[in-house]
């Protein structure tokens, strides 16, 4: 089951949430469970056992790290069977056919090899878990003996599919007490409509447009930027709405959920871009994997070497493809050479300046992430540069300005703090208009869904 | 006394191994349900022009309308970068409901949005004839709706079956 569908919003969650706020606190999270194990297995029946194995493993190895506590040898035996057993379900799913392909490339041998699809938020419910027996082993948490409530951090169904990556530590409290009222549930409604929008209304359109560009065979250079300016947008409203979702429905079965964007498109930098897109799996990199490597605490080659190896596992954990290795070094030899070089330059420039550099590289960036296909992403690139293009600008070009202008421009004052500050303002001086605002664009974004049918969340495939 | 310290030493002793049995068993476990996955879920990599030949063949497939990428475009709201190919033939007229699709996805993945097209195509077709259409609403509602490997198929039609049938013969 995917949020933006007619049978989330308007039958699955009225029921659950009714049911939620009428049986009795402690019955919540049996409910919790079992809703969310009916919201996964919707659309994929056969992956709820392969979820449910992954809590019931955790859950014991969990367990296991704590009682092993003061044998050191032991725990980190364990702690490595965990990591292995995780990753190799990872790997079975996502990698295997990535491996295989690589390896054919190299020997010039051919492997057959069948694949299976990926389930749902496998890679996003394997890193929460992977977190919460981390920092078991780090001893910064301690085990949840009750199965029932590591079973709901677990498979709770506002970040199953797509995130964000919540921490044990981070919701622990609330696993077990937390607060319904109904200011929390109107808050929590509020940001689902704006997330619902979002995707909706900017994300989907956003993917028509980038999607009729690159039907194109031929492009000129301006053509290619529209286009890249709108796959930019449609992955930032995309994913974004999916946390706005995500986070409003946490808020009315009462957690609190930490954000994953900060309006990333502001950013003056491309280190700080990254402190503020998807900021539960960057967290999650550089507490888990950077920091435990040495990080910045030691010598200038082993920092580069981390920065790197970081990089290349954020861009593989996208997705099992060269493109997106490609795309994380793409980003670790940024951030070096923003560390190492451009630190003192950046400093002087205007602040626009500054946005416009993190922005021109990040756009390119997407490129590298939107075309798996290596020929199809030289093709684009080149268009982007005028290596290929039809000529710099063409009739296509105008046309497509013409019909996206529109879209483009609300979209690009929508990723920016402003509007969302207007917002805010007028609900505190006139609580009304600002309801009506949110029935409107809750309105729209149903008139939309029935209108366009099915549109999957981008990263709900990673 | 020897008899109560040889048992609690065999419990201690099962407990020991106890911790081992379990972690075991949840490996075995993993393992027979990916054999399982990976035996009922695979497809060979077959070219969608060679299953299209093969289907071909048959008449009552031939007999309706072969479709384009524009018109699979609009009845399953599919993306171009996530089909490697597709086989589609449609009835002409738009009070029939007879239509053949197979579409390859690139990946396994793009698979399972191409699976919820799908459905989500049948169910506005049932929609569509719901009330009145009952001849297209058997047909709707025997109509085969699947994914094999990378492959997924859309079958309505009076021999839904048998395509079915022909096709996952195929890979």
């Amino acid at each position: 089951m995917v949020f933006n569908s007619i049978f989330f919003i308007f039958c699955f969650l009225p029921v659950f949430m009714l049911i939620y706020y009428l049986v009795p606190g402690k019955l919540r999270n049996l409910l919790l469970f079992l809703g969310s194990l009916v919201f996964y297995a919707w659309g994929e029946p056969v992956y709820v056992i392969l979820m449910l194995f992954s809590s019931v493993f955790n859950y014991y190895m969990g367990t296991e790290l704590e009682r092993l506590y003061y044998d050191d040898r032991k725990q980190k035996i364990n702690l490595i069977f965990s990591i292995v057993v995780n990753l190799f379900i990872l790997v079975f799913f996502k990698y295997y056919g990535f491996l295989l392909n690589t390896i054919g490339g190299i020997t010039g041998i051919h492997i057959p090899h069948p694949e299976l699809s990926l389930p749902i938020g496998l890679s996003f419910y394997t890193f929460r878990n992977l977190s919460y027996l981390f920092d078991i082993y780090l001893s910064k948490i301690n085990a949840q003996r009750n199965f029932l409530t590591f079973a709901v951090y677990s498979t709770m169904f506002p970040y199953t599919s797509a995130g964000p990556i919540i921490r044990y530590a981070d919701i622990e409290e609330q696993l077990t007490h937390r607060s319904l009222n109904v200011s929390r549930f109107g808050l929590g409604a509020e940001l689902f409509v704006k997330g619902l929008a979002k995707k909706v209304l900017l994300a989907d359109n956003l993917s028509a447009l980038y999607a009729g560009i690159c039907g194109h065979s031929q492009m000129s250079v301006f053509t290619a930027w529209i286009g890249i300016l709108a796959y930019t947008m449609q992955l930032y409203f995309d994913f974004s709405g999916y946390s706005d979702m995500a986070i409003g429905l946490g808020k009315m079965l009462g957690f609190d959920f930490n954000k994953n964007f900060d309006y990333p498109y502001i950013s003056t930098s491309v280190s700080e871009f990254w402190r503020r897109w998807h900021i539960s799996l960057g967290s999650w990199f550089r507490d888990y994997i950077y920091i435990p490597l040495g990080g910045n605490r030691v010598s200038t080659l082993k920092h580069v070497r981390n920065i790197l190896i970081v990089w290349a596992l954020t861009g593989l954990w996208h997705g099992a493809s060269w493109n997106f290795v490609l795309w994380g070094v793409y980003y670790g030899f940024f951030l070096l050479l923003e560390k190492f070089v451009l630190q003192g330059v950046l400093e002087r420039m205007p602040s626009w300046l500054r946005t416009v550099y993190t922005m021109l590289v990040v756009m390119i960036g997407w490129a590298f992430f939107s075309q798996t296909d290596f020929g199809a992403l030289g093709h684009y690139l080149g268009a982007m540069f005028g290596i290929g293009a039809s000529s710099f600008i063409d009739s296509t070009a105008l046309y497509y300005l013409k019909t996206g202008f529109i879209l483009l421009l609300i979209s690009i004052l929508a990723c920016r703090p402003t509007p969302y500050l207007y917002f805010r303002r007028l609900i505190k001086r006139r609580p009304a208009a600002a309801l009506v605002v949110n029935l409107i664009l809750f309105a729209l974004s149903v008139a939309y869904m029935v209108y366009n049918s099915y549109t999957p969340f981008l990263y709900a495939k990673f | 006394m020897a008899d109560s310290h040889g048992t609690d030493s065999g419990v201690t002793g099962m407990k020991k191994y106890l911790h081992i049995i379990i972690k075991g068993g949840l490996v075995i476990f993993l393992a027979a349900y990916l054999t399982v996955l990976y035996t009922s879920d695979s497809a060979r990599n077959v070219p969608i022009e060679s299953i299209a030949q093969s289907m071909e063949q048959d008449s009552s497939i031939t007999s309706l309308n072969q479709e384009n990428r524009t018109d699979l475009k609009h009845y399953y709201q599919t993306d171009d970068r996530s089909i490697d190919g597709y086989f589609f033939y449609k009835a002409a007229s738009p009070m029939a409901v007879e239509e053949i699709c197979i579409m390859k996805a690139r990946d396994n993945t793009q698979a399972a949005t191409l699976l919820e097209s799908a459905n989500s195509h049948l169910s506005s077709q049932k929609q569509v004839f719901e009330g009145y259409g009952t001849d297209q609403m058997a047909l709707l509602n025997n109509a085969v709706v699947g994914k094999k490997g990378n492959y997924v198929y859309y079958m309505c039609g009076a021999d839904a079956q048998n395509w079915r049938s022909a096709f996952l013969s195929l890979i």
